[in-house]
């Protein structure tokens, strides 16, 4: 009897010291997700002023500049405007982590959404000349969801797609439903990704030898952001691609189960 | 009535001087005389002074914050209507009084000339809600491209 009890009392304090040890760990996790976060808003100010004068300077509004100054003055504010697509990646990081990222759940429409998407992106095509198809089924049901992230899923794996085409390729995005799920694939003509790749292709700041070696720029963030959208939307992402044979990106999401319309 | 009277004046409200420089640059561009705060308390004497016809607001400042500005601003009868512009690092203000305007840091010059512009073309216009930018007509996000 004493045995048992010094047993369960054991027990107990292992779980208490658990729960303690699970409790620290998630405000640690709550502490980088603030850190992020609130150094990600700071960053913002000086960038402000950086884009601001440097808009201003090749805008002639200090005086007239030469080729040179303007070419030196464009590199600047490219790289401004990657530092700041880093900053907008690693706070909608931050906020989907710290589970701050307000979802409002609603019945989604992912075929509309597709629809939208390519026309806008149709109406301002890519300098390689990508050609985008959209092959759409018609009454999808809808999925449960944010529309603007779900958006946000769809728009990354589009400008990946089209970062990595050849010249003049074709970007293929299709809409169906498979069961229960909708399903949203998003294919291209590149060159492929290294198996060796592909498992860590939705890991933080990784960019592909590709990427590296083409200099395609990119945050190493946007596949971490799309599968964290996905995840928390209840679906999953695959990618399915063989060097030289272009890849496709595999997005599953749970239909909606609407109640009928009474 | 000299030049100067007849300038439309904006005020603002900035902590950050060099921001304070570039936005102030941009709305003499636009032929309108600039008064300048960098603080909270600062803009609301500067207001009662010179009577601007739109104030751009920093949210985040020293002292009372600019949703407490635009507080006190609205609670005097002068200044219940006039146009305001935030111009502020939240993307996600969790409160807020109805502004005019909302453009998030940074900004593309072109968004403040434009919305700016507009604001004091127009006069007073309907608030939107503060709470909700993105959801806003008037909210100019950048957003990368």
């Amino acid at each position: 009897m004493a045995a048992d009890l010094a047993t369960a009392l054991t027990h107990a304090r292992l779980y208490e010291q658990e729960a303690e040890m699970v409790q620290q760990l998630r405000n640690l996790d709550q502490a980088k997700s603030d850190f992020v976060s609130s150094v990600s808003h700071e960053l913002r100010t000086p960038l402000t002023s950086i884009r601001g004068y440097v808009e201003m300077l090749i805008d002639g509004d200090a005086g007239e500049l030469d080729a040179e100054q303007q070419q030196m003055l464009g590199v600047v504010e490219r790289n401004a405007d990657r530092l700041l697509a880093l900053i907008e990646d690693l706070l909608t990081l931050s906020r989907i982590e710290s589970g701050s990222f307000r979802v409002a759940p609603a019945p989604v429409r992912l075929g509309e959404i597709t629809e939208g998407l390519l026309a806008e992106m149709v109406a301002q095509p890519s300098a390689q000349g990508v050609q985008l198809v959209g092959e759409i089924e018609s009454d999808l049901p809808p999925v449960l969801g944010d529309a603007g992230q779900l958006e946000r899923v769809l728009m990354n794996l589009l400008s990946n797609a089209i970062k990595f085409s050849p010249d003049g390729g074709r970007v293929v995005v299709r809409a169906s439903v498979d069961g229960d799920e909708v399903v949203l694939e998003v294919s291209d003509e590149g060159m492929g990704i290294p198996m060796d790749e592909q498992e860590k292709l939705f890991s933080r700041f990784f960019r592909s030898s590709a990427a590296q070696e083409r200099a395609i720029q990119g945050t190493g963030l946007g596949l971490v952001i799309v599968k964290s959208i996905v995840e928390n939307h209840h679906g999953r992402i695959d990618v399915r691609s063989l060097p030289g044979d272009g890849t496709t990106f595999t997005v599953r999401l749970p239909t909606a189960r609407i109640p009928a319309e009474v | 009535m000299n030049a100067m009277e007849t300038q439309s004046t904006v005020l603002l409200v900035e902590d950050d001087s060099d921001i304070r420089g570039l936005l102030r640059r941009r709305m003499e561009r636009l032929g309108h005389r600039v008064v300048e705060a960098a603080t909270g308390e600062a803009a609301i004497s500067l207001a009662r002074l010179h009577h601007p016809v739109l104030v751009m607001l920093d949210i985040l400042l020293p002292g009372i914050d600019g949703w407490e500005v635009l507080r006190r601003l609205r609670a005097d009868d002068e200044f219940a209507d006039i146009p305001v512009m935030v111009v502020s690092i939240l993307d996600d203000p969790e409160s807020g009084e109805p502004v005019q305007g909302y453009v998030l840091k940074p900004f593309r010059t072109a968004e403040i000339d434009e919305l700016a512009g507009r604001l004091i073309a127009t006069g007073v216009v309907a608030p939107v809600d503060a709470g909700r930018p993105d959801d806003e007509v008037e909210h100019t996000h950048r957003g990368h491209q």
